[in-house]
């Protein structure tokens, strides 16, 4: 395969305006730099706030009361919100009146 | 600066170095500019994505993990960005053409530019990035066959058939599109 002469693409270089060239260059370079400080920096603040949330939930919950054990049985309650059979109910509830 | 590879200036800017960002925008901005051409297939909408890419790039450049490889990073930033950019064209105006900026009142260069600009919208989309690299931004058949995940082999069966695709089209015009 003999090799195919490059073909002339100056008409499409944009960096043949060398002076605008070089602006864009550092046109790009700076917005690219405030970008990435900016982005940086909303990052930081955003690791603290994560920080703090999650220190002050801890702190919630730490001194939150600790929730009293289940009692043992069933009722109206559970039956009501829960999967119990209304039999095993009836029965607590006949224990209770004797 | 100039002289140092890009995986240092990638490792400089991701601490901040603002040297760094200067650098890479010079080295890489032109490529970044033959890709988005080679998908958009007009100048100006080129150079603007190519800029904001390159800024949104550069924004996360934290998040190039091979620095070695920034280019071909670069340039999936720069296509993905250039291809959303023509489905939108596309929608807004669904006869749209990526060649359609041949003007019939361009003169002298303009026109060459037109003529070059058709000729490159005839050829597929991979074979206008491999041209455009080569030809207008001097990548060898190494780089661009690490930045485009191809093999060498292929880089030049693509530059030549793209080469040989707008010497005709060029031709056909009678423009003489062959430079050294």
């Amino acid at each position: 395969m003999e090799p195919e002469p490059e073909i002339d693409l100056q008409a499409l270089d944009p960096s043949r305006d060398a002076v605008a060239w070089e602006r864009r260059i550092a046109t790009v370079a700076s917005r690219a730099l405030a970008s990435h400080r900016r982005r940086n920096r909303a990052l930081r603040r955003g690791a603290i706030a994560l920080m703090l949330a999650s220190a002050c939930g801890l702190a919630v919950w730490w001194s939150a009361p600790r929730h009293a054990p289940p009692r043992a049985g069933a009722d109206l309650l559970d039956w009501a919100i829960g999967d119990v059979d209304a039999s095993d109910v009836l029965a607590l509830e006949a224990g209770h009146a004797r | 600066m100039d002289q140092l590879p890009v995986a240092d200036l990638v490792i400089r800017a991701k601490r901040g170095d603002a040297a760094a960002f200067g650098e890479l925008a010079r080295r890489h901005l032109r490529a970044a500019f033959a890709v988005a051409l080679a998908v958009l297939g007009r100048p100006a909408d080129a150079d603007d994505l190519a800029q904001d890419a390159f800024v949104i790039a550069l924004e996360r450049i934290a998040d190039c993990r091979e620095p070695a490889r920034f280019s071909g990073w670069l340039l999936q930033i720069v296509r993905s960005r250039a291809l959303h950019a023509l489905e939108k064209r596309k929608l807004r105006d669904p006869s749209d053409a990526a060649g359609d900026v041949v003007a019939a009142s361009m003169l002298g260069d303009v026109v060459l530019r037109g003529y070059l600009l058709a000729a490159l919208a005839e050829l597929p989309q991979a074979q206008r990035e491999i041209v455009l690299l080569h030809d207008l931004d001097g990548w060898s058949h190494a780089e661009l066959a690490g930045a485009l995940g191809l093999t060498e082999v292929n880089c030049r069966q693509h530059l030549f058939s793209a080469r040989r695709a707008l010497r005709a089209a060029l031709a056909a015009e009678e423009i003489h599109g062959t430079g050294t």
